[in-house]
């Protein structure tokens, strides 16, 4: 029983270990041309499949974003359900300890996609999950191995368990009083000048902060440095400590900030709001804000 | 897609061995190029006796098929017209507008197609491609069918797409390039895809599939469970003025095959489309406003595969009479689903 109960501490102990996130948040070009032989790593191709079948990333499996992010109802962007997203990830042949690395087209324009993803893949209760900084745009442009031919992957054995701490819905951001509040839209958006079609009202959410999700990427394309990311949620005031909820117009801006305070900077407790405005501005009950800034 | 012709295809590609002329007539020889442009062809592929001198039988099935004649389009619609708007229709709307967007060999082998008067360039610098279906399908069927394929019309991409495929992956040479013998519409070909060919009912991986599977046999078309999202509807076309378009998923009887729950699509034509051609559609009333369709945005889960009470209760997607055009068919009373029929 003695020993029984040593193993059991011990695994206890391990467990954790063995799930600790064992890649880096962002990884660069040169990282995963010589990771690519890597019986872990799974690179996710997440553009369209004309794009994919033109040229790809030597092994990639192309899993289109629109996989992964989905229409429910009348709200865009929304979180596949656990056994449809459970099919698209083990056809990616995606295991429970497999290295996955995001690529999109850039990560400039197409950054929030990017983050979006792989805020879902972090949802769904994969641990190591990366983004290629700068897309496969800067993959050719370092002239790295490409191909043509559709990559067909063994099956993964990967089942979807969402974690709910990475999640917030309505309800959810109505009721956390005490939770910083960050809205990724532009300026335009939060200021009320402008607003999405897919979104009812002008201006913002409460007491949210503005912190545009278009301030993380370098003018070339990258993520800036951990440090500048660092220093930008510092300047606004936000506390790294606190609760933090983000969210924009559909759920896909708002992940930008939710992967770096979340997988870049190590915040504990980062939400993303799914439904965001398109969800929040449609109750009648809630009053955005336009006009003022915070 | 590109308007420059690439100069080395003349030594790799064996339709451009014989020179521009073969194809394109005109004067190489001339001293400008308004010289060199006399008798020029722009299309030369619209005459399939052309690529027949080396693709005969493919060359001769085409200059009969549907996406060279256009008499699907003729052939929809006549049902709704006398013996004198037949006529008419035939020598003006067809002529000038469902014929002028027929597809010639080239329009899917060398360049895109050209669309509402723009052209979308040449495929690959002018080599002949055997297919490239995100630079020809897409662009003719780029309203319906394939943004819904991508996901891009606004629901859930087709899992086919998901899984790689495009459009030629199911539709094949035989179909594309048609039969034999003509035929009057895509319904009647005799080649084309199915999803029984490559999904058996029976071999469904659950015991609850399979049960909904054979239940369901003939009663409901496969689209009719397994349709993900809403597609695009269009109505109150003009002579010249274009339609409008409404997302919309719909269930309702098959018109084409009575007591089968099916996917409906609605289509645009109403009474007066053809009054500025002085075409009245005398026998309007013979055919509905909505036909069968296959949406191309299929998912192996759908609502109503999660839940009878989806179709069995709710009646989710059915079309109602309210629902029925201000206006409309007679025809599209029959359309709405009864359960016991």
């Amino acid at each position: 029983m003695k020993k029984f109960l040593i193993a059991l501490i011990g695994l206890s102990v391990l467990a954790p270990m063995a799930m600790a996130r064992d890649i880096a948040s962002v990884v660069d070009a040169t990282w995963l041309e010589a990771n690519l032989a890597n019986p872990r790593l799974v690179v996710v191709d997440m553009r369209k499949v004309e794009d994919y079948k033109a040229g790809h990333i030597t092994g990639a499996v192309n899993v289109i974003g629109a996989s992964v992010y989905v229409k429910a109802g009348d709200v865009l962007n929304e979180v596949p359900q656990a056994d449809d997203l459970t099919d698209v990830l083990q056809a990616a042949g995606i295991n429970a300890d497999s290295q996955v690395v995001v690529v999109d087209t850039d990560t400039s324009a197409r950054l929030a996609w990017a983050t979006r993803v792989g805020w879902t893949l972090k949802y769904a209760g994969l641990e190591n999950v990366a983004i290629l900084d700068g897309g496969y745009a800067a993959w050719t442009k370092a002239s790295k191995p490409v191909q043509t031919d559709p990559v067909a992957a063994k099956s993964g054995s990967f089942v979807v368990k969402f974690n709910p701490a990475f999640f917030a819905d309505k309800a959810y951001v109505m009721a956390a009083k005490k939770a910083q509040i960050v809205d990724a839209r532009t300026y335009d958006t939060y200021f009320g000048v402008s607003k999405s079609a897919t979104t009812a009202q002008f201006g913002h959410y409460a007491s949210a902060w503005p912190l545009p999700s278009t301030w993380i990427a370098t003018a070339d394309g990258f993520f800036k440095p951990k440090a500048d990311l660092e220093s930008i949620a510092a300047r606004l005031g936000l506390d790294p400590k606190a609760e933090t909820i983000v969210y924009c117009d559909t759920g896909v801006a708002a992940s930008t900030w939710w992967w770096i305070m979340s997988e870049m900077l190590g915040w504990k407790s980062v939400r993303n709001f799914d439904g965001s405005s398109q969800v929040l501005a449609a109750d009648p009950s809630v009053k955005y804000i336009a006009g003022t800034w915070r | 897609m590109g308007y420059v012709i690439d100069a080395s295809l003349t030594e790799s590609d064996v339709h451009l061995s014989q020179g521009c002329v073969t194809c394109h007539s005109g004067n190489e020889n001339a001293a400008t190029r308004d010289l060199a442009h006399v008798g020029l062809v722009k299309r030369p592929s619209d005459d399939t006796d052309l690529c027949g001198s080396c693709h005969g039988d493919i060359a001769t099935n085409y200059s009969k098929s549907l996406h060279f004649t256009t008499v699907g389009m003729k052939n929809g619609v006549r049902p709704r017209l006398s013996a004198t708007d037949i006529k008419a229709f035939d020598g003006k709307v067809f002529v000038q507008s469902c014929n002028s967007c027929h597809a010639s060999c080239g329009d899917c082998h060398v360049k895109g197609p050209t669309v509402s008067g723009i052209s979308t360039g040449l495929i690959q610098g002018h080599r002949f491609v055997r297919k490239d279906d995100a630079k020809t399908c897409a662009v003719c069927h780029n309203g319906r069918v394939y943004p819904e394929f991508t996901g891009e019309y606004g629901g859930n991409a087709d899992v086919h797409y998901q899984k790689g495929m495009t459009c030629t992956d199911c539709h094949k040479p035989a179909e594309l390039h048609g039969p034999e013998a003509s035929v009057p519409g895509r319904k009647a070909l005799a080649e084309k895809p199915s999803c029984v060919g490559c999904h058996k009912p029976e071999a469904a991986k659950t015991d609850a599939a399979k049960t909904a599977h054979a239940t369901h046999a003939g009663k409901a078309s496969c689209s009719a469970c397994h349709s993900s999202s809403e597609y695009r509807n269009c109505y109150g076309c003009h002579l010249g003025a274009g339609a409008t378009s409404v997302p919309g998923l719909i269930l309702g009887d098959n018109p084409r095959k009575a007591g089968q729950l099916t996917t409906l699509r609605h289509i645009p034509t109403v009474r007066d489309t053809f009054a500025p051609a002085g075409i009245a559609q005398s026998n309007y009333d013979s055919l509905p406003n909505y036909w069968d369709a296959v949406p191309h945005n299929t998912k192996k889960r759908t609502d109503r595969t999660r839940d009878c009470a989806a179709c069995h209760v709710a009646q989710a997607h059915f079309l109602k009479e309210s629902d029925l055009p201000v206006g409309g068919s007679k025809s599209n009373q029959a359309l709405i689903f009864k359960f016991d029929k």
